[in-house]
């Protein structure tokens, strides 16, 4: 708004409050300081007249004023629906005070024993579930077969530990790809490569002790 | 605590059947319906309503003049007032408590039309609308009431706004203050204002051959 929020300038401050004096919304003590001022100010008597006249042309102007159409009443009193005294909102309080009671009552002392068994019952069958579930892997890892690649049959000495395995078959810069069969054979897929560099592998392989019991080449 | 509720809520039927065959308002009968209404009194909330229907559209015009969306933000109003008056206090007049809900309304709307990129901001429809008088308007068709009302349109919105809540709600200048958030001053100079820009305006509306006000004043 571009009209200054003060009235500095005003030379009759007290006239500020004159459009309540009119409509008697003052306290008694301003009331008092108005009537006071309005006895020995003809400007400010003035501009009480000018006020009532504009309020009073104001006020019939509004009261004049096209009312709302004539469904509107019931386009709201439509959206409270339900019979009188128990509408909508009523609805939601009395769900909301009916979830109240009964969580109330569902945790009043006499039912503590009942609900702490059931929570003790509910923990011990899920530990039972837990503990029956057995996890059967596959036997056979089946994977694809690497174009050029190179399979071995290799069966590795029951006495060979996982870490000694691991690094022969890191050697042979290769990958187990299926097993173990019944025989405890695994199937190693070697990277491609020359026979002769193949032929290294298997044989550094070999010379591994206590490592290997059999290398063979597996069908592709 | 149920027979407290119960006996609470048989109060606030009993206070809106007393206010139904009562003829004359007052803020403390108001102040009862509302609690009625808070416990969800249908019957009160009817009352009510006829009470604030019509007050309500027309501060609403105050912010958009088209009737449609004023009559939109009745029904919010409204609706919010049915949700809401459990949440209603009693430390201020429940005109203000209902102006308020609708000045937010109102305001809410004017934002989103805003952003929506409307050509016509609903705040400034008014001034639109009283661009001047037509040039089929002659003097003699035009009343008293006629040329307030293009006097009144021509005023700002803050000024349509603060002279219907001062001259025709009658609201105490530190329930509007609270109801604007605006310091108790400026709600003074406010109405000053607007009073000095509806005094020009009727003047610059008024025909020379109709009685103007003293501009002496």
């Amino acid at each position: 708004m571009s009209d200054p929020e003060n009235l500095a300038e005003h030379p009759h401050p007290v006239a500020l409050l004159l459009p309540w004096y009119l409509s008697a919304q003052l306290s008694e003590s301003e009331r008092r300081e108005v009537d006071a001022h309005l006895g020995g100010c003809t400007a400010c008597r003035d501009e009480l007249a000018e006020l009532a006249e504009l309020r009073t042309r104001t006020r019939e102007m509004l009261a004049a004023a096209p009312p709302p159409s004539a469904h509107l009443r019931h386009r709201v009193l439509s959206q409270i629906r339900g019979p009188a005294g128990v509408a909508d909102g009523a609805r939601r309080r009395g769900l909301m005070e009916s979830l109240a009671s009964a969580t109330q009552w569902l945790l009043a002392p006499k039912w503590a024993p009942a609900l702490a068994l059931l929570l003790i019952a509910g923990q011990l069958g899920t530990l039972v579930w837990l503990g029956m579930r057995v996890d059967t892997p596959s036997p056979l890892i089946s994977r694809a077969v690497t174009r050029g690649a190179v399979r071995l049959r290799v069966v590795f000495s029951p006495t060979a530990t996982e870490r000694a395995v691991l690094s022969g078959i890191r050697a042979l810069d290769g990958r187990i790809v299926d097993g173990p069969a019944a025989d405890g054979a695994y199937v190693v897929e070697l990277a491609p490569a020359t026979p002769q560099v193949i032929a290294a592998k298997i044989r550094a392989l070999r010379e591994q002790p206590g490592l290997v019991d059999r290398i063979e080449l597996a069908a592709p | 605590l149920h027979i407290a509720r119960r006996r609470d809520r048989e109060q606030s039927h009993e206070n809106c059947a007393a206010l139904r065959v009562g003829t004359e308002q007052s803020s403390v009968d108001e102040q009862a319906l509302v609690s009625a209404v808070a416990a969800a009194d249908r019957a009160c909330f009817e009352r009510l309503y006829s009470l604030y229907e019509r007050r309500v559209f027309q501060y609403l015009r105050t912010f958009v003049r088209d009737a449609s969306t004023a009559e939109e933000l009745v029904v919010d109003t409204m609706l919010a007032v049915w949700n809401g008056a459990r949440r209603f206090t009693g430390t201020s007049r429940v005109s203000t408590w209902i102006f308020g809900i609708a000045r937010h309304k109102a305001l809410d709307a004017v934002r989103r039309h805003a952003r929506s990129g409307s050509h016509v901001p609903l705040e400034d429809a008014a001034e639109t609308q009283a661009s001047g008088p037509g040039p089929e308007d002659s003097a003699q068709q035009r009343s008293l009431a006629t040329m307030m009302e293009r006097a009144f349109v021509t005023l700002s919105a803050e000024h349509r706004e603060i002279l219907f809540l001062a001259f025709y709600e009658d609201l105490p200048y530190p329930e509007i203050a609270a109801m604007l958030s605006l310091p108790l001053n400026t709600v003074k100079t406010r109405v000053y204002y607007a009073k000095l820009k509806l005094k020009g305006q009727l003047e610059r509306h008024t025909p020379s051959e109709s009685p103007q006000m003293d501009p002496a004043r």
